[in-house]
């Protein structure tokens, strides 16, 4: 504990001072709507007019009476865990072909983290318009008489909602890809020499050496996937807007339906609580398992 | 040097702080309604002249045959009025539905008149203060001496007049493919039942029977389940249901007929209609403009929604050959729903200066010349200064089939299932749900029903 005294008192000032305006931006962005949100699920308020305090009343609406909730949390546990292990997994396997240094090396590492700046909502128009069932999709299955597996792909609730995934995992590769790319310039190529020269093939040494060396990266990456693909809410809004009957909804659309389209404020601030209470969940579970302790960049 | 560095550093500190206490200090000031909303008959016993001084007016209008007409109701009125600008806001209709309730309670400053559906919370919206009262205008203009009497269904009982009908629309009407249906020898249905024999042979022959909009864009399916309750229920009863939000006697007996018979035996012809194949295969997944391509496109034969589609279809296929046929009967019942259900709001923050101006804008819009243009752009005004017949070489021919079809202006009113956001958003959940197949009749009955006491509650 550092004692503050005349000596050192500027400095500390100085100190304050510099990351005083980030806190007060967090304050005022992020930490008051978060305090706000929470109180006003405790109100009946239409976003207008005056807040009507119900106590637990909106609590035991969702668990007991929204036929809506059980689902949406069901498939945002869905969402984050297959969009995780699949961004994880695609990015990785990018990280290590495009770390061998192929010809073009640096062409592919763009091309594949191109979708990650792009935004969200023009891409999910442009695959609703693919998997349209008139789009480009069935039509190249139709030129290559694969009519049989032509199918209404975003209007049946069997696959509609992994057709999310799949596009949500073509976007999102390429962020894991780029942390794994920067993880891998850290290993020392000695250890690989020494793997080789022992005798051990490209697979062994990815699995031996790469893998557990980048373990702190995937506990952050991991962790980071879950939590924002658990607040989903553009690109299946973008995409199904929660349909077809209901299969593809998450809590972040449920939240945008209740609150903004029926407009019960208090009620749509409950789902906002239990997003947030199940990403604390998440993280804290994955912080323990995964025995996470080092910071990103000791290896 | 170093004693310079660290004043240099607290001067960017300060600044910056600064920068940002102004950021805050700068934001909009909050904008709350004038206490008295409702003029003294003094004050508008002068007749409503616009200011000389240029002033504008900023009005959000939705995208089609809305803006349409109000751009050249802008042009007529500009020309008149040469101190005025009307500066239209075009939004999509979503996009407006999701836009305005912020729009309104957040005293929006760049809004002074906007469109709006009929009903469509604007009740909810007044007993908030949130719309201006237009009740002495409308007497003292005598704006429902001009208009045809469906239009003053939209006076809130107990409150009065903050919506004002500009436009007439009917839906659904089922529009079809001519040489379709002649190559494969159908007619177009006479009774419901008959639906389904007619897209079994269109689904024979290749053709998706009846594109739709699903989830996404669910009105068009609410559309046709209002045209199914005034079927399956009878007249008195089909009004109650509409009319629910706005009977001073309603109660949770009076909620039961959210989950009548006559109300499920809807909802489950509607079921039977998705699960038999009557609409486009993945019609949940289909928007606005993807059901009404299917259509252009030539690919289904029948398209469903409401009479201000003539034109649009007419553009998106100048040569597709296309009637319509109205909504059939059901056990001899072929009531109509057919509204005025376009209309206008005006915020209650709206400065006192501009407000005789709009209400010249309003008047305006009765008059011949101007309730014209409604006509121009495939819409039908509810000013009694112009008929149909005035107009008819302004009329697109197939609208004018339509006017005389329907005949009565006004019937039942669908406008009252859409006074509250809930009941509204939990009615088109319920029609898209029994469509998908997630909710059965009874378990749509039911929503409806306990979204009533839920409002009884509040």
């Amino acid at each position: 504990m550092i004692r503050i005294n005349k000596k050192n008192l500027l400095e500390f000032i100085t100190g304050y001072s510099f990351i005083l305006p980030g806190i007060i931006l967090i304050l005022i962005f992020i930490a008051f709507p978060a305090i706000a949100s929470i109180l006003l699920s405790f109100t009946k308020w239409k976003g207008y007019g005056d807040f009507n305090f119900v106590g637990l009343k909106n609590f035991i609406k969702m668990f007991t009476a929204d036929r809506f909730f059980y689902v949406a949390l069901k498939n945002s546990i869905i969402f984050s865990v297959f969009t995780t292990i699949g961004t994880v997994g695609i990015g990785f396997i990018l990280a290590v072909i495009i770390d061998l240094k192929v010809k073009f090396w640096k062409f592919y590492r763009f091309i594949y983290f191109l979708p990650v700046v792009v935004s969200v909502i023009p891409l999910a128009l442009l695959w609703v318009r693919m998997f349209d069932p008139y789009g480009l999709i069935n039509n190249i299955l139709g030129k290559m008489n694969l009519e049989q597996l032509q199918r209404v792909w975003l209007g049946e609730p069997d696959i509609a909602f992994f057709i999310i995934i799949i596009v949500t995992i073509w976007q999102y590769s390429g962020f894991p890809m780029i942390f794994f790319l920067a993880g891998m310039q850290n290993i020392n190529e000695e250890i690989y020499e020494a793997a080789r020269i022992d005798g051990a093939s490209t697979i062994q040494r990815i699995f031996r050496i790469t893998v557990p060396l980048l373990r702190n990266v995937f506990s952050i990456i991991i962790m980071l996937q879950l939590i924002f693909s658990f607040k989903v809410f553009d690109i299946v809004w973008a995409m199904t807007q929660g349909g077809p009957a209901g299969s593809t909804e998450v809590l972040g659309t449920h939240l945008y339906q209740v609150a903004f389209r029926q407009m019960q404020f208090g009620y749509g601030s409950v789902v906002a609580v239990i997003m947030f209470l199940v990403s604390i969940i998440f993280a804290i579970v994955y912080i323990r398992v995964s025995g996470y302790r080092k910071t990103f960049f000791e290896i | 040097m170093k004693k310079m560095n660290k004043w240099f550093i607290w001067l960017v500190i300060v600044i910056f702080s600064f920068s940002i206490v102004f950021m805050g200090i700068g934001c909009k000031e909050e904008v709350t309604p004038t206490e008295e909303a409702v003029p003294t008959e003094e004050e508008v016993s002068e007749e409503a002249v616009p200011t000389e001084e240029p002033i504008t007016i900023d009005f959000w209008v939705i995208a089609g045959n809305e803006n349409d007409m109000w751009q050249k109701f802008k042009e007529l009125y500009e020309a008149e009025h040469p101190n005025v600008t009307i500066d239209i806001t075009i939004n999509e209709h979503q996009d407006h539905i999701d836009l305005v309730p912020s729009a309104l309670a957040s005293g929006q400053e760049k809004l002074d008149l906007l469109f709006h559906w009929g009903g469509g919370k604007t009740d909810e919206w007044a007993r908030e203060g949130l719309l201006l009262d237009l009740t002495q205008y409308a007497e003292d203009n005598g704006w429902y001496d001009q208009m045809y009497e469906g239009a003053q269904d939209y006076i809130i009982p107990g409150l009065g007049t903050f919506f004002l009908s500009t436009d007439w629309i009917i839906s659904p009407l089922v529009y079809y493919n001519v040489p379709v249906f002649e190559e494969l020898g159908i007619t177009p249905p006479t009774t419901l039942d008959e639906i389904f024999t007619v897209s079994e042979k269109l689904k024979e022959n290749g053709y998706e029977p009846w594109t739709i909009s699903g989830g996404k864009n669910p009105y068009n399916l609410a559309h046709i389940y209002n045209q199914l309750l005034v079927r399956f229920l009878s007249k008195e009863d089909a009004t109650k249901y509409v009319m629910w939000g706005r009977d001073p006697n309603k109660s949770a007996e009076t909620a039961e007929i959210f989950r009548s018979e006559g109300a499920i035996k809807a909802f489950d012809f509607l079921q039977k209609m998705a699960k038999e194949g009557v609409f486009a295969e993945g019609f949940s997944a289909l928007d606005f403009d993807s059901a009404r391509l299917l259509f252009t496109d030539e690919k289904a034969a029948m398209f469903g929604f409401g009479m201000w589609e003539v034109n649009i279809i007419k553009e998106s296929n100048p040569d597709l050959n296309f009637d319509y046929y109205l909504m059939p009967s059901y056990d001899g019942n072929d009531a109509m729903v057919a509204s005025f259900t376009n209309g206008i709001i005006v915020p209650s923050y709206v400065s006192e200066e501009k407000i005789p101006v709009i209400v010249d804008i309003i008047s305006s819009f009765l008059k011949k010349e101007y309730a014209a243009k409604a006509y121009e752009s495939g819409l039908i005004s509810p000013s009694k200064n112009i008929t149909p017949e005035e107009v008819s070489e302004l009329i697109d021919p197939m609208v004018a089939r339509i006017i005389a079809d329907v005949g009565k202006y006004g019937s039942i009113d669908i406008i009252d299932i859409w006074t509250s956001p809930i009941r509204t958003e939990v009615y088109v959940d319920a029609v898209v749900g029994v469509s998908e197949g997630s909710l059965t009749p009874e378990e749509a009955g039911q929503i409806m029903y306990d979204t009533a006491l839920e409002e009884l509650e509040q």
